[in-house]
Formats: C-alpha cells, structure tokens, sequence
C-alpha cells in the first residue's frame, strides 16, 4: 500500500464513520467534509502526487475485488471519485465515468457515488486570462475633447443589426 | 465574399442603444430540468458577419436552420440583411416559446446563401428524478 495522503483514505477512522453512513448522497457529503479525501485533491493540484500514483493505488485496491463478495475498498473507491470532483482532467474523467458505469453487487456505494460526483460537476469547463496589467484607478487618460470630436465625425461604420421574432410555442 | 464573425444560441440578448455594444445572456450549452420537456420562452440565434467593402451594397441570405435529434426534416429560418455601408451586420433571431421535446444534441446551423457557416449544438438531457441536473438554470415551461 502507498504512503501520503492515498494511504489516509485507507484510515480506520474513514473507514469506520463511512460505513456508518447509508445513501450515496449522504456519502458523498460525508467525504467532501473530511480532510483526508480533500488532502488528495490538494495534493494532486500541488503536484505532491501524481495521476499515476493514483491509478497504482486504485490498480492495487481492485485486487482484493470478488465476485460474490462485498469489496472491502468500495467506500475507498467512493473516497477517490470525490477527491477527484475538482481535478478535471481526462484522467478523473476516465476514473469517474468508468466507476460510475460499473453495476456490480460487490460495490454498492463506489459508482453511485461516483454518478453524484458527475452530476455535480459543471458540465463545462471554462478557463480564462488576462493578459496585460490591470488599469489602476486614475490611471486611465483622460478623455480630450478632441477625441469626441473624432468619435462624432467617424463615418457610420456602426454594425447594422436585424432582428426577428418567430412564434415558435411549442412547435418545436 | 462574407465571413461569419460569431454564430451562438442564447436565452436573450441585448444591443446598447448609445454604444451598439451587444451582451449575450445565458449561451445554450446543456439544458434540462425536472420537468420534460423543457421549454424557454424564448431562445435567439446571434450572428455577426463581416462584410467586404466590395459587397456592402449587396443583402447577406442567412437561414437558421434547426435539425432535432431525432433526424427528421430539420426547419430552416430565413432572413435577409438589407445593405449597408457597415462592415458588420448583426442578425438576432428569436424563437418565441421554443420546446425542446426530444433528448439529445440539437443542431443549430447557420447559412448564408444555402452554404453552411457554423453549427452551435444545444444538448438537452432528462436528468434522473431528484437531481438538479445540467442547465438548472433552464427554466421549463417559462
């Protein structure tokens, strides 16, 4: 098993509240409010481990899995699809949506939270810069009379817009 | 020959009267909700060409064109933006109480004289009952 802050999902203290704990709402709340599974995400964000490392743990929960019998690490694997919520990469996408497509008894609680996860995440990502210093206030120039003089003198290259109503009501 | 600038599906927009300045609110993205199907009162095609100085006397022939996903006879929208000596032209078309009846993708296609221009997908999923689902903002029957 791996040291750092994959072998802390494996903590007798989670272990033993999460399976207190029915419902995989309830669950997924329960795991977004413990520091373990936050200190994977941050830890995954900061760089302090990588992708791989998560795959090699998961790859090493997966071996205890048998059929027929209830797997030891599901809430483990429900732990990891939560730290994942905010790492969006095509990794945690492979991860949530393979676990949240597995329907077997053994694992009761992993991809349904794993399905609560994906449908709580923003089905988008956006991303965003600035590029350049931000404008200090008063630092702007002023504007000169002989600008507006320009702006009233500019040829009409203003963008002509149209606009149409179609009375669709329910058509569609 | 005109090029298209922007094509994108939005709930409304507005165009600044003194500066001519448009906002777009609320791009289509994923829509959905707990009642099926979902209904905006109004959803509105924005476009914007720009216009060689060459071919500003002539009208642009734009069509929205509006394929379900279920690949039946898709609709088309003409409209006709009049010359003009701008170099842009903007068109807004507005579909009053538009219904998503069907799930999946909806493609939005835009034309200009029957040749296509761009595609803007608007993808309506039923979420499962109880959970909010995409677009929860998308507000069913109103």
């Amino acid at each position: 098993m791996p040291d750092g802050v994959l072998s802390e999902l494996l903590a007798p203290d989670l272990q033993t509240r999460a399976y207190a704990i029915s419902g995989a709402t309830a669950l997924r709340h329960f795991l977004t409010t413990r520091t373990e599974v936050r200190a994977v995400g941050d830890a995954l964000r900061s760089g302090v481990i990588t992708e791989q490392a998560v795959r090699r743990f998961t790859e090493t929960l997966i071996r205890d899995l048998q059929r027929g019998i209830l797997f030891e690490h599901d809430r483990t694997l429900a732990a990891l699809a939560v730290a994942l919520k905010d790492w969006h990469t095509p990794f945690s996408a492979e991860y949530l949506r393979g676990l949240a497509d597995l329907e077997a008894a053994e694992m009761p609680y992993g991809p349904r939270v794993a399905r609560e996860v994906l449908s709580n995440r923003p089905t988008s990502q956006a991303k965003s810069m600035i590029v350049g210093r931000r404008e200090e206030p008063g630092t702007q120039p002023a504007v000169r009379a002989a600008d507006l003089r320009t702006h009233r003198e500019r040829p009409p290259t203003r963008a002509k817009n149209k606009a149409n109503r179609i009375a669709f009501n329910g058509v569609g | 020959m005109a090029t298209l600038e922007y094509f994108l599906m939005t709930e409304s927009y507005s165009v600044d009267q003194s500066s001519n300045r448009v906002s777009l609110f609320n791009v289509l993205e994923d829509v959905g909700g707990p009642n099926f199907p979902v209904e905006f009162a109004e959803i509105v095609a924005v476009s914007s060409w720009i216009v060689p100085p060459e071919e500003q006397a002539l009208p642009l022939e734009i069509t929205l064109r509006l394929h379900p996903p279920d690949g039946k006879e898709p609709q088309d929208f003409p409209m006709k933006l009049e010359p003009g000596n701008a170099a842009r032209r903007r068109s807004f078309i507005s579909l009053i109480g538009f219904r998503f009846r069907l799930v999946g993708d909806w493609r939005f296609e835009m034309l200009l004289a029957g040749r296509h221009q761009a595609n803007h997908i608007v993808t309506v999923v039923q979420p499962e009952p109880g959970g909010p689902g995409p677009g929860a903002a998308a507000r069913p029957g109103g």
